[in-house]
C-alpha cells in the first residue's frame, strides 16, 4: 500500500492539477523541495512524498499539509532544523527532499 | 490553580512500608499507565509518584524497559506504570507499539497522560487519540509554570470538558500537584461512570462516512471471528485500518479464512483509494489533520489570553551548538572531556575499590581456615567479581555524563551532528549514541539501540557496536601494552581503539549491503528545549544503568568466577605428586638450615620448585587441559595455551582475562603481584604476540552477560551470528598481524 500514494502523486502531475495547490490560499509561490528552503523563512506545507509510514511519523510531530513551519536554520547543504506547532525538529536531510513546501505570505 | 507541596505522599510511604501489599485485597489496587509524547518530562512524574519503589523489568518479548512502581494513597494500592514515550498510537517504533499494546490489552483502569504544557498543541494530538481509544483519561499538564509564565491563560474547566477528560496542573521538577494526580486517580476509579465522557472526534464528513461504512463491513463480516470484534472497537479499529495501520491490518490478514483475507484486504484497499482520490492525500494525514482540527477548535475555545512563548535562549544556543563548523569540534570537546573524567577521575575510586576488595580478601583468609573454602572464596569470588566492580566508578561517570547530556537536550542535537557522518556508513545519527556508550560498557550500549525505529538499522548497530572497545577490555590493553610498549603504551591503546572503529565503520558497510539491505531510516527527531538538569534526575538514570552493571557482575560474572575457579583447581594431582614436591621443599629447607646453601639460593630454588608444581598442578586441571586441547587452533596466532586459555575465560568478561592470567601465574604458589605478572609476560611473550592478543581480544564479542542482552533484544540467531561473525574476525585479524609481522620482525 506503500506505493498507493506514489502512483497518485504521479497522476496527479500527469493531469497537471495539483489538489493540494489549488485548494490552499491564493498567493501560494511555487512549490519547492524543503531542502532549499532559505533559513528564517516561514513556508507552508504542501505534501509529503513518501509511503505513510514517514507521514505518519511526520503528522505526528506536527508536520502535515496546511501547517506553517519556520525554517530555523540550515546545517549541512541539507539537514535542517524547522520550528513548527510551538517544537523544534531537525530533519536529515534524505527528509528534507520528501517535504514538498511552498513561501508563505507572511 | 492549587498546588499542593505534597505532605500525603511522605505518609503513603511509611504505610507503604506498613502494610506492605495485601495481595488479597484485589479490589483495593488499581492499575494506572502513565503515558506521553517525548521530552513531556513522564520520567520525572513517575519518579516523583513512586519514589524509589519502582521496578525496572522487560516486556515478554519484546525488547522494551517496563517501569513500574507502586504507591499507597487513601487505601489503594496504585501500581503505575510508565510507558514509553510515543508521539502516536499508530506505532513505527517498538516502542510505540509496546505503548498502544498495554493500553489495548492490559486496559489500565486509569490512564494519566503526561502533556507538556508549553506546548500544547502538538502534545494534544497523543491525547486526541487516547480520547479515541475509549481510556479512561486523567490529562496531567506538566511543566505548568512555564505556560503560566509565558503569559498565556487558559481555562482547564473549558478544556477539560471538551477534551472529556480531568486536566491537572503539575511542576515535575519541582514535585508540585503530585498528590492531585493520585487523589483523581482515587477519584475517577471511584466514580462509576465508565469513561468519564464520550468525546467523539469529528473526521469530517467523508471520512466518517468510510468510517461507519467499514465498520458496518467489520461487524457484518467479522461477527464469526470473535477474536477481533471482542479486542477492539469497530469505530477505533476501522479508522486505524484507514490509516493503513499494520498491526491491525496484519489481524485480518491473520483470519482463518483465505477468502475473508482477500475479501477484506480488497475493501479496505477499495476505501483507502476512494479516500486517497478525493483528497489528493492518504487517509491517515487527512485524519491527522482533522484531530489537529478538533485540538484547535478546543484550544481556541478554552484560551482565555494567548502568548507565544518564544524560544530565543535555545535557538540562540542551537546556533552555536549546531554550527556548521563549530558543532562537530565542540561535540568532540564535550566527549572528550566527558572521558577524561571517567578515566582519569574515576581511577581514583577504583583504585580506593581495588585496595578494599584485597583487604576483604585478606580478612577472610583469616576468618575461613586454608583449604578449598578458602580458595574459592578469596581467589575465585572475591578475585573475578571484584575484578570488575572496580570498574564501576569509571561506568558510573560515563553514565552521569550522558545522562547530563540527556538532561539537557544536547543528545539529540548530539545526533543531529552525528547524521551526516553516520549516513556516509549507511546508519542513522540516533545510532552514534549506542555506538558511544559501548565505549563504556556495551550491555547498556545495546540497550540503548531500542530508540532506532527501524530494524536493520538497530541489527547493524548491534552487530557493529561490539567494535566500540568497552571498558571491560580496557585492562587488557594497559597490561600488555604497558609491558610490551611501555614508551608508546597510550599510542599503542589510541591504536586499538582506532582499529575498533575502522572495523565497525567497514562492516556497518558490509552487513548494509548484504544481510541488512535498505536505506537508512531518515533522521526527523524533536530538538528539546535545554533544560538544567535536576541532579536528582541524572542520578536516577546514571543509578537505572550502573544497576544493569553490577547486577551482571553480581550474577554471571559470579557464576563464571566459580566456574573458572573449579576448572583451575579440579582434577588436582595425585598425593603421591603431593608428596613428592613437600619433600623436595624439605630438602631445600633442610640444606638451608644446615646452611649448605645461601639464603639467596634457597628462595631461588623454593620459588623454582612452587614454579614446576604450580605449572604442574595448572597443566593437571581441566583448565589446563582444555587450554592444551585448544592450542592448535591459537598457535598461528602467536598464543600458547596459557594465552589461549585466557581468551577463553574472556567470554565471561575481557576484564577475566587479566584476571585469569594472573590465576594462572600465581596459582604457582606466589603472591598475587602485577609486577610479577608484567614479568612472566614479558619472559614468555613477545611485543608482536601482545598486539596480536589485544587486537584478538578487542575483536571478539565483548563478554557472555553482553551476548544474554543481544539474545534477548533480537533473538538468538542474530546472537550465534554475532558469535561466529566476531570470533572469525578476531582470528583472521590477528592471524595476519601475527603472521605479517613475523616477517618483517
Amino acid at each position: 500500500m506503500d506505493d498507493l500514494k506514489d502512483n497518485l502523486t504521479i497522476s496527479d502531475t500527469d493531469t497537471g492539477t495539483d489538489l493540494k495547490a489549488v485548494s490552499a490560499k491564493p498567493g501560494v509561490g511555487t512549490v519547492i523541495l524543503l531542502n532549499a528552503a532559505i533559513p528564517g523563512k516561514k513556508y507552508i506545507v504542501q505534501r509529503i512524498v513518501g509511503g505513510h509510514g514517514i507521514s505518519g511519523r511526520l503528522n505526528a510531530m506536527g508536520i502535515l499539509p496546511k501547517e506553517v513551519i519556520t525554517v530555523i536554520f540550515q546545517t549541512w547543504g541539507g539537514p535542517l532544523t524547522i520550528a513548527v506547532k510551538g517544537v523544534r525538529i531537525a530533519l536529515g536531510r534524505g527528509i528534507t527532499h520528501k517535504i514538498e513546501v511552498s513561501e508563505a505570505n507572511a | 490553580m492549587e498546588h499542593t507541596k505534597d505532605p500525603l505522599i511522605k505518609s503513603s510511604n511509611l504505610s507503604a512500608k506498613r502494610e506492605s501489599i495485601n495481595p488479597r485485597e484485589k479490589q483495593k489496587i488499581i492499575n494506572a499507565a502513565l503515558v506521553g509524547s517525548p521530552n513531556c518530562g513522564k520520567t520525572t512524574i513517575f519518579n516523583n509518584l513512586t519514589g524509589a519503589r519502582q521496578h525496572v523489568g522487560n516486556y515478554p518479548g519484546v525488547t522494551v524497559e517496563q517501569k513500574t512502581g507502586h504507591v499507597i494513597f487513601k487505601g489503594y494500592d496504585i501500581n503505575i506504570i510508565d510507558l514509553p514515550g510515543t508521539y502516536n498510537l499508530t506505532p513505527f517504533s517498538a516502542e510505540e507499539e509496546v505503548t498502544r499494546r498495554h493500553l489495548i490489552y492490559s486496559k489500565p483502569d486509569v490512564v494519566i497522560n503526561i502533556v507538556d504544557a508549553s506546548n500544547l498543541e502538538r502534545n494534544l494530538y497523543l491525547t486526541s487519540q487516547l480520547i479515541e481509544l475509549g481510556t479512561r483519561l486523567i490529562i496531567v499538564f506538566n511543566m505548568s509554570d512555564i505556560l503560566n509564565n509565558s503569559g498565556t491563560v487558559i481555562n482547564n474547566e473549558v478544556l477539560s470538558e471538551l477534551l472529556g477528560a480531568p486536566i491537572i496542573n503539575t511542576v515535575g521538577s519541582k514535585n508540585i500537584g503530585t498528590s492531585d494526580i493520585l487523589g483523581k486517580i482515587v477519584e475517577v476509579f471511584e466514580s462509576n461512570e465508565k469513561i468519564a465522557k464520550t468525546i467523539k472526534i469529528n473526521y469530517g464528513e467523508e471520512i466518517e462516512h468510510e468510517i461507519s461504512r467499514m465498520s458496518d463491513f467489520l461487524s457484518h463480516n467479522l461477527d464469526s471471528s470473535p477474536g477481533f470484534t471482542g479486542k477492539y472497537d469497530k469505530r477505533w479499529a476501522s479508522i486505524k485500518l484507514l490509516e493503513q495501520d499494520k498491526e491491525i491490518s496484519g489481524e485480518l490478514a491473520m483470519l482463518p479464512d483465505k477468502e475473508d483475507r482477500a475479501m477484506f484486504s480488497s475493501f479496505v484497499e477499495k476505501t483507502i483509494r476512494h479516500v486517497t482520490s478525493i483528497f489528493a492525500d492518504l487517509p491517515a494525514t487527512v485524519i491527522a489533520e482533522a484531530r489537529y482540527g478538533f485540538i484547535n477548535g478546543a484550544l481556541k475555545e478554552a484560551t482565555i489570553k494567548k502568548n507565544e512563548i518564544v524560544l530565543s535562549f535555545s535557538d540562540k544556543l542551537d546556533r552555536v551548538l549546531l554550527n556548521r563548523f563549530f558543532g562537530l569540534p565542540i561535540f568532540g570537546l564535550i566527549m572528550w572531556i566527558i572521558f577524561q573524567l571517567a578515566f582519569k577521575v574515576g581511577d581514583y575510586p577504583t583504585r580506593w575499590m581495588g585496595l578494599g576488595f584485597e583487604k576483604l580478601g585478606v580478612l577472610l583468609s583469616v576468618i575461613i581456615p586454608a583449604g578449598l573454602l578458602r580458595s574459592l572464596v578469596v581467589d575465585g569470588i572475591i578475585g573475578g567479581v571484584g575484578g570488575v566492580l572496580v570498574f564501576t566508578p569509571k561506568i558510573a561517570i560515563l553514565f552521569i555524563g550522558i545522562s547530563i547530556l540527556e538532561d539537557t537536550g544536547y543528545m539529540a542535537r548530539a545526533a543531529f551532528i552525528m547524521d551526516r557522518i553516520m549516513h556516509r556508513i549507511g546508519l542513522h545519527g540516533k545510532s552514534f549514541i549506542p555506538m558511544l556508550i559501548g565505549f563504556g560498557c556495551t550491555i547498556p550500549a545495546y540497550m540503548c539501540c531500542r530508540t532506532l525505529e527501524d530494524k536493520n538499522d538497530r541489527m547493524i548497530t548491534m552487530h557493529i557496536n561490539t567494535f566500540m572497545s568497552c571498558g571491560g577490555r580496557l585492562p587488557v590493553y594497559i597490561l600488555f601494552a604497558g609491558v610490551f610498549f611501555p614508551k608508546n603504551a597510550g599510542s599503542v591503546i589510541f591504536s586499538i581503539y582506532i582499529i575498533g572503529i575502522v572495523m565497525a565503520v567497514l562492516f556497518a558497510k558490509v552487513l548494509r549491503a548484504t544481510r541488512f539491505k535498505g536505506e537508512a531510516e531518515p533522521f526527523v527527531m524533536e530538538l528539546p528545549v535545554y533544560r538544567l538538569p535536576t541532579p536528582k534526575g541524572v542520578l536516577f538514570h546514571m543509578w537505572d544503568r550502573t544497576w544493569q552493571y553490577i547486577k551482571k557482575a553480581g550474577t554471571v560474572i559470579v557464576a563464571v568466577s566459580i566456574l573458572m575457579w573449579i576448572l583451575f583447581t579440579f582434577p588436582r594431582v595425585g598425593l603421591a605428586q603431593q608428596a613428592d614436591i613437600s619433600s623436595k621443599i624439605a630438602t631445600v629447607t633442610q640444606s638451608y638450615n644446615r646452611s649448605e646453601i645461601s639464603k639467596q639460593q634457597y628462595e631461588s630454588r623454593l620459588s623454582e620448585i612452587k614454579d614446576d608444581a604450580g605449572s604442574a598442578k595448572l597443566e593437571y586441571s581441566a583448565a589446563g587441559r582444555i587450554g592444551k586441547f585448544i592450542e592448535p587452533v591459537f598457535k598461528p596466532l602467536g598464543f600458547d595455551w596459557k594465552l589461549a586459555l585466557a581468551s577463553i575465560s574472556g567470554i565471561a568478561g575481557k576484564e577475566v582475562v587479566v584476571s585469569t592470567l594472573g590465576t594462572l601465574y600465581s596459582i604457582s604458589g606466589n603472591e598475587k603481584n602485577s609486577a610479577e605478572l608484567k614479568n612472566a609476560i614479558s619472559n614468555d611473550y613477545n611485543p608482536l604476540t601482545g598486539y596480536s592478543f589485544m587486537l584478538f581480544s578487542l575483536l571478539y564479542f565483548p563478554c557472555i552477560a553482553s551476548l544474554a542482552v543481544f539474545k534477548r533484544e533480537v533473538g538468538s540467531r542474530e546472537m550465534f551470528f554475532q558469535i561466529g561473525f566476531t570470533l572469525l574476525l578476531a582470528w583472521s585479524v590477528s592471524f595476519l598481524v601475527f603472521q605479517a609481522g613475523k616477517i618483517f620482525i
